[in-house]
């Protein structure tokens, strides 16, 4: 298992560098930079200069890319362009918004998701099963940035149970309880959007084990119902989902960019966009770099769950 | 004694013939199944319809989209204006309509350019195999590790958020995902018979992938196109919404609804950002239906 883990690690570096020079590239090859946001009007050419020398940007684009990863390898992400902190501590100080909202959103889509996909497949082709799926297909077309107003416009202006955005009320002193209400709507939206998917695959899913022979002699040696579908069938449902959320996981934590710029949650979503429309190219590349590695981290934890899961699978 | 000779020629046009009323019964088969699927025939009229109103934009919007009325002051809904003015005096409902052509256009053209990159590289990558398929596998791993709506933006804000830009980034960024899929079909189908005997009768590579994989291929291509219409109109009206995408004064779905970040817009004029949103829905589950539809209708795997 550990040797597998380490041999798939191996194979990610080269994807990982090669997500780094692509969007070095990318974000090197832009039309404007930086130096056109951060210098004041009034500076003369020469300060231009300057401040280019200064931030490096006078080098070759591979130069630069060869110091970038040189420096990567010693664990510095960099120094922000506007902000001049490091990198790393302007995307740390975002983590944790992030990572409580991806969480609270995974919560309540497999909340929802797991039982209604269940029964919706043992009870195929039920008045339940089409209310289930047509409402899986409806937030998986809905769009992110739509829902997100919808249920502000509905819950926080019509009915004033939860605030209109942010992490907590301004001037007051942060509480969990606080935490918790502001957390509630953008967490319900950002559940929403991946909820359609998780119902879809555990419904299929549920649909193909049922079928199998082992289920079909559990129900024959006696077996009661319930049984037979959440310790025998369940189980081994759980693969596909399993794999979704080694899918869903990386793209939540590496930020809902547009749940968090409907609700102005603070996370490395909001990070995102700021750093684009500022031009700050360090940053966006330590995010790019951060959710890339996260996207492999996915994949990897998936795989250990799948032991977890079902221990007839072993890594060679 | 000369034995009479073949007619190459003769044979062939019989094979053809076959083969041509095979592929019509086949068609015929596909559109009853279609037809079969209640929610997929209500999916293609919507689309059917959108696409009309998005062709005939200028004929249906009952004023310019882009005009300026001076003379209303009042900006709620009216028999004139039935969905109101926006904040800058502009008819709503013709913005609407019209913004049906941008949120179409944008989703057929980024797709269309995927579809292509992705085939291409997919069919090679399958019926290759080798350095060639390790090659692209690896490329295509590589792009998928990109947060792709991160990786959309970024790109966008680089090249400038314009329309053009938005569908060649949609479109250049689209493909891996197509070329999985392409990659897996042709892995499977080039071991086919019939792709034997094409190679044992002389075919050459390019011919045995246009014509004899390709086609057999073309059912699951032409469902992934269809899902993915459908997400790009999505992407487009993020982006949009994000003021990344199509910019004002051109109206789309997505830039419709920026405005309504502002509260007092969001609480006192939902006329102006509930349509566009709804517009987006409709379209987007309009083109879903049409897609399990399909996916009914041409992959007799899922038979029922």
């Amino acid at each position: 298992m550990l040797q597998y883990l380490l041999k798939r690690i191996l194979v990610a570096l080269p994807v990982l560098v090669g997500v780094t020079a692509i969007s070095y590239l990318i974000i090197s090859l832009a039309p404007g930079n930086a130096v056109d946001i951060l210098i004041d009007p009034n500076q003369t050419p020469g300060q231009a200069q300057r401040l280019r020398e200064e931030l490096g940007l006078n080098q070759p684009i591979p130069v630069r890319y060869a110091k970038w990863l040189g420096e990567l390898a010693r664990g510095n992400l960099g120094y922000s362009f506007l902000t001049r902190r490091p990198v790393a501590e302007r995307i740390s100080e975002r983590l944790s918004p992030t990572l409580s909202l991806a969480f609270a959103a995974i919560f309540v889509a497999y909340l929802v998701a797991l039982p209604v996909g269940v029964i919706s497949a043992t009870r195929q082709y039920s008045a339940a099963d089409y209310v289930s799926t047509g409402f899986a297909l409806i937030g998986n077309s809905l769009p992110t940035f739509f829902l997100g107003l919808s249920f502000i416009y509905l819950f926080s202006v019509r009915v004033r149970w939860f605030p209109t955005g942010g992490m907590s009320t301004i001037g007051a002193t942060p509480t969990p309880n606080d935490f918790i209400v502001h957390l509630t709507l953008p967490a319900l939206v950002l559940g929403m959007s991946i909820l359609g998917a998780v119902m879809r695959y555990a419904r299929s899913s549920m649909l193909e084990v049922m079928r199998q022979d082992f289920v079909r002699t559990a129900r024959a040696k006696g077996v009661t119902g319930r049984t037979v579908i959440y310790k025998h069938a369940l189980r081994n449902a759980l693969i596909p989902v399993i794999t979704l959320l080694g899918i869903q996981l990386p793209v939540l934590f590496g930020g809902a960019i547009i749940t968090e710029q409907v609700f102005g949650w603070p996370g490395m979503g909001r990070l995102t966009i700021e750093a684009i429309t500022q031009r700050d190219y360090p940053v966006l590349m330590a995010l790019n770099l951060v959710t890339a590695v996260m996207v492999v981290g996915g994949g990897l934890f998936s795989d250990v769950l799948y032991v977890v899961v079902d221990p007839r699978i072993r890594y060679a | 004694m000369a034995t009479p000779a073949l007619d190459v020629k003769a044979v062939r046009r019989t094979l053809g013939a076959v083969g041509a009323e095979r592929e019509r019964s086949a068609i015929q088969t596909s559109i009853r199944r279609f037809l079969r699927h209640r929610l997929a025939v209500a999916g293609l009229i919507i689309v059917l319809i959108l696409v009309f109103a998005a062709v005939f934009a200028n004929q249906v919007s009952p004023h310019d989209p882009n005009a300026i009325v001076v003379t209303q002051i009042d900006d709620r809904p009216s028999a004139i204006y039935p969905l109101g003015l926006d904040q800058v005096g502009r008819d709503n409902l013709s913005r609407l309509i019209h913004a049906a052509r941008i949120s179409l256009s944008v989703g057929l053209v980024a797709v269309s350019i995927y579809i292509v990159i992705g085939t291409v590289l997919g069919a090679l990558a399958g019926y290759f195999g080798g350095a060639v398929d390790i090659l692209i596998t690896r490329l295509t791993d590589t792009f998928l590790s990109f947060p792709t709506l991160m990786l959309i933006l970024v790109v966008v804000s680089l090249v400038g958020p314009r329309i053009w830009n938005v569908m060649l980034v949609l479109g250049l960024l689209g493909w891996p995902p197509t070329c999985r899929l392409v990659r897996g079909e042709f892995l499977s189908l080039r071991e086919r018979d019939y792709v034997h005997a094409a190679r044992a009768s002389g075919a050459v590579d390019s011919r045995i992938i246009f014509r004899h994989v390709l086609p057999n291929a073309m059912g699951p291509i032409l469902v992934n196109a269809t899902f993915g219409v459908a997400t790009a109109i999505l992407t487009e009206a993020a982006l949009s919404f994000l003021g990344l995408g199509v910019q004002p004064p051109t109206a789309s779905w997505g830039n419709m609804l920026t405005s309504a970040q502002s509260l007092s817009i969001l609480e006192q004029r939902p006329f102006l950002w509930v349509p566009p949103g709804f517009a987006i829905f409709i379209s987007v589950i309009a083109i879903n239906f049409v897609g399990d539809g399909l996916r009914d209708a041409l992959d007799p795997r899922l038979k029922r």
